[in-house]
């Protein structure tokens, strides 16, 4: 019995805690206010966000912002379930579920030419595209990140570890960068090492082998549209697993890499444990968390041969939508205008969320990692041809991979099961192939019995060369 | 106890200490982690000692996981929630105990069935259920949604204990005029205090920490969700504030320890009555 004063002692004193620290709860809108519900998923992102949208209410006294952020992996989960129940943001991310095609199709989003007006001059040139984010000629969403950065996923490298070992920049080639990760695992003596990767995440092979063979003539995505078909047999998609192979055997990659994940990577290159890693532009604000790190951003070493093709991108792209449900569209396309202007995307560059679609934001970048990964992907990638522009109706095309039996089959499956049980790599990319083109004959059979005029020429491009920007005429 | 018999009790006890210490090694690591900072977690590895404290990570806890607002919600989804969950429970494990019925078997069985049925499976009629109900984006949502399904392992804990009291005790109190349901509350329930703690205390966890149901039925009202939605404030599309979401654990996990503490005799009583059968 002793025990329970303190026990309810414990208690009373955690209630007053939380009840002097309480924050009061979120302004109530009043009848005059309008509230607009805006839901993402930008953990990140949110900060900036609500500064911003904090602004836009003082100017807007008629409006208030009510942001939420959802657990990114039961997003769509959700918005489905609010769209059940008539409770539907009225401005929110598009659900990685659904395509921009479908979601007008099923009356869910409003077209956003009108509000976002003039707006359209601060874009990156190619960043509306029919099919892709026009529709009947409506803008129905906009990107908000630099798109060739979202697609270059450049070597970083630890500073501190190449000095220690006497070397003064990163590797320019696939010889060096075996060579340097062996030199520095050797002068590590456990302590620290060549190379790492997040093993254990299918997302993190695929960023890694696709980095390393998108600039050895791999198509990306492994859609070749030279030939119109789906070819995993190129020879870099081999080279680019014989590379990290060879890694491994020189005892160069970060013991026990296949149990961590992209982010333990991340933290173990920042801590000095490890010299190189390949990852995208996210790690540049992940390691703001590391004061002690020190490196810098270098394009991916080339194969020896030099370089057969370079990483392709596409325009277009998303994530921010209007709800066709919102009863008060006015006052919504009053948000959509200050998401598209420059004052917005300047604050979130300035604020180190990346790199904008919007050429003069990206005046305000700040961290000079991010100007020099700006500068390489301007450099590594190109105009990739856009089919969409040919046939917007290969835009259905997609939606019938779901009408087919799954399949387990990846790049990344191929390229784990040769790397785990010593199987032929070669044999399994050849398979892929025939899966994969397969796979997508079926789909524009599908496509065509229900009455959508695609065909497996429209991927067609024959004069695309994959070391410049497409340029070709056909719309 | 002589010095052999001494010595073999301390040994006994140093492994036990060393045992004890590395299963509770997790959580002290989780506890001390909440003082680190990201670069320091990593880098430390195993290691247990903060080089300083650092509470800054407690404070931003507090407020990215909204702790001064979800806090409440929390601690009144869950008492209620642990309240409906001891009076259905107990109600259902008592006429499973103590009656025969026809069908009693496959009532039991069925009770059985949905221990092993997946949450994410019934959500979507508990969804719709709710709604038609009208009590969406409402604390009485979520403790329905919580607590309205079968708590299988609760009703079978009662039934097993309410069987093991001697018939004379009810028949006794029935011959001294009492009713039904006064030799349910005032005779029967008592006894199986060890019961009561052990429902509560899963219940209480099971409330405490839930993540989706509070979630998924809150969505028009955000300032409705519990701790458990808060937790995720720190889990982003490529990185995760881990040392944030240590101390947010560490502080959520407080209440739990205090009803355990409260409740620990009971509990154990309770467990190893449930294994003894």
């Amino acid at each position: 019995m002793k025990k329970w004063p303190w026990i309810i002692g414990i208690l009373v004193a955690l209630l007053v805690v939380v009840v002097t620290t309480r924050k009061p709860d979120r302004q109530v809108a009043t009848g005059e206010q309008i509230v607009v519900k805006v839901w993402d998923w930008g953990v990140s992102q949110q900060k900036i966000y609500e500064e911003q949208f904090a602004k836009f209410m003082e100017k807007n006294p008629d409006l208030k912002i009510e942001h939420q952020v959802i657990q990114s992996g039961q997003y769509d989960n959700l918005l489905q379930l609010a769209h059940k129940n008539n409770n539907v943001p009225d401005i929110f991310w598009q659900p990685g579920s659904l395509k921009v095609v479908e979601l007008v199709e099923m009356g869910w989003i409003e077209p956003l030419t009108e509000y976002i007006g003039k707006n359209k001059d601060n874009f990156a040139p190619n960043s509306f595209v029919s099919g892709n984010n026009v529709i009947g000629g409506e803008i129905y969403t906009f990107p908000d990140m630099e798109p060739r950065t979202g697609v270059y996923t450049p070597l970083y490298w630890n500073k501190k570890l190449f000095k220690q070992v006497g070397l003064e920049g990163p590797p320019k080639n696939w010889t060096e960068l075996r060579e340097y990760a062996r030199k520095i695992t050797k002068a590590g003596k456990g302590k620290f090492y060549g190379f790492i990767l997040g093993g254990k995440e299918d997302f993190c092979w695929d960023m890694n082998i696709t980095a390393l063979a998108g600039e050895n003539g791999a198509p990306t995505g492994g859609l070749d549209y030279q030939q119109g078909k789906y070819d995993y047999n190129k020879p870099a998609f081999i080279e680019a697993y014989k590379i990290l192979k060879a890694l491994e055997q020189d005892g160069s990659i970060f013991p026990g890499f296949m149990a961590l994940d992209d982010e333990q990577a991340r933290a173990y290159f920042a801590t000095d444990r490890a010299a190189m890693v390949i990852g995208g532009i996210w790690n540049i604000g992940g390691w703001k968390k590391y004061p002690n790190i020190e490196y810098a951003v270098a394009p991916i070493p080339l194969p020896d041969e030099g370089p057969r093709s370079k990483r392709g991108y596409g325009g277009g792209g998303g994530p921010w939508m209007m709800s066709s449900k919102s009863k008060n569209k006015e006052a919504v396309g009053r948000v959509i205008a200050f998401l598209t202007s420059l004052e917005f995307t300047q604050a979130c560059v300035e604020g180190g969320l990346g790199i904008s679609c919007m050429p003069k934001a990206n005046e305000a970048i700040q961290d000079p990692r991010l100007r020099e990964l700006l500068e390489i992907a301007e450099q590594r990638t190109i105009i990739r041809p856009e089919p969409l522009l040919r046939n917007m109706e290969l835009a259905y095309v997609n939606r019938y991979e779901s009408k087919l039996p799954p399949t387990k089959t990846s790049l990344v499956s191929v390229v784990l099961e040769a790397w785990t049980t010593k199987g032929d790599i070669v044999k399994g990319l050849r398979e892929l192939t025939v899966e994969a083109n397969k796979r997508f004959g079926e789909m524009i059979k599908l496509a065509r019995k229900d009455g959508h005029k695609v065909k497996l020429e429209d991927y067609h491009f024959p004069d695309f060369n994959p070391l410049t920007d497409y340029q070709g005429t056909e719309k | 106890m002589n010095k052999q018999s001494r010595y073999y009790e301390k040994i006994t006890h140093i492994i036990f200490t060393i045992i004890c210490f590395a299963w509770v090694y997790p959580f002290l690591w989780m506890v001390f982690t909440s003082f680190k900072t990201e670069e320091e977690m990593f880098a430390g590895g195993l290691h247990l000692l903060p080089s300083h404290f650092n509470f800054g990570n407690f404070i931003r806890a507090w407020e990215q996981a909204n702790f001064s607002i979800y806090f409440w919600n929390t601690v009144i989804v869950t008492v209620v929630g642990v309240l409906i969950t001891i009076f259905l429970t107990s109600t259902s494990g008592y006429t499973l105990g103590r009656y025969n019925f026809p069908g009693k078997k496959f009532f039991i069985g069925t009770v059985m069935v949905m221990m092993f049925m997946p949450k994410g499976y019934t959500i979507i009629p508990t969804f719709e259920l709710i709604r038609q109900l009208g009590l969406l984006d409402s604390l009485a949502g979520v403790i329905l949604a919580q607590v309205g399904g079968v708590n299988a392992m609760g009703v079978l804990l009662f039934m097993g204990a309410f069987s093991q009291i001697p018939k004379e005790l009810e028949e006794v109190a029935k011959l001294d005029g009492a009713s039904y349901p006064r030799i349910f509350w005032q005779i029967m329930l008592p006894m199986v205090k060890p019961i009561i703690a052990t429902v509560s205390i899963f219940q209480f966890m099971s409330s405490w920490n839930d993540f989706f149901t509070p979630l998924v039925f809150t969505l028009g009202k955000p300032n409705l969700r519990t701790l458990g939605v808060g937790m995720y404030s720190f889990i982003g599309e490529h990185s995760t504030d881990w040392v944030g979401m240590a101390a947010a654990a560490s502080i959520s996990l407080i209440p739990i320890i205090i009803v355990y503490m409260c409740l620990q005799r009971y509990f154990i009583e309770g467990i190893a009555g449930a294994v003894k059968g």
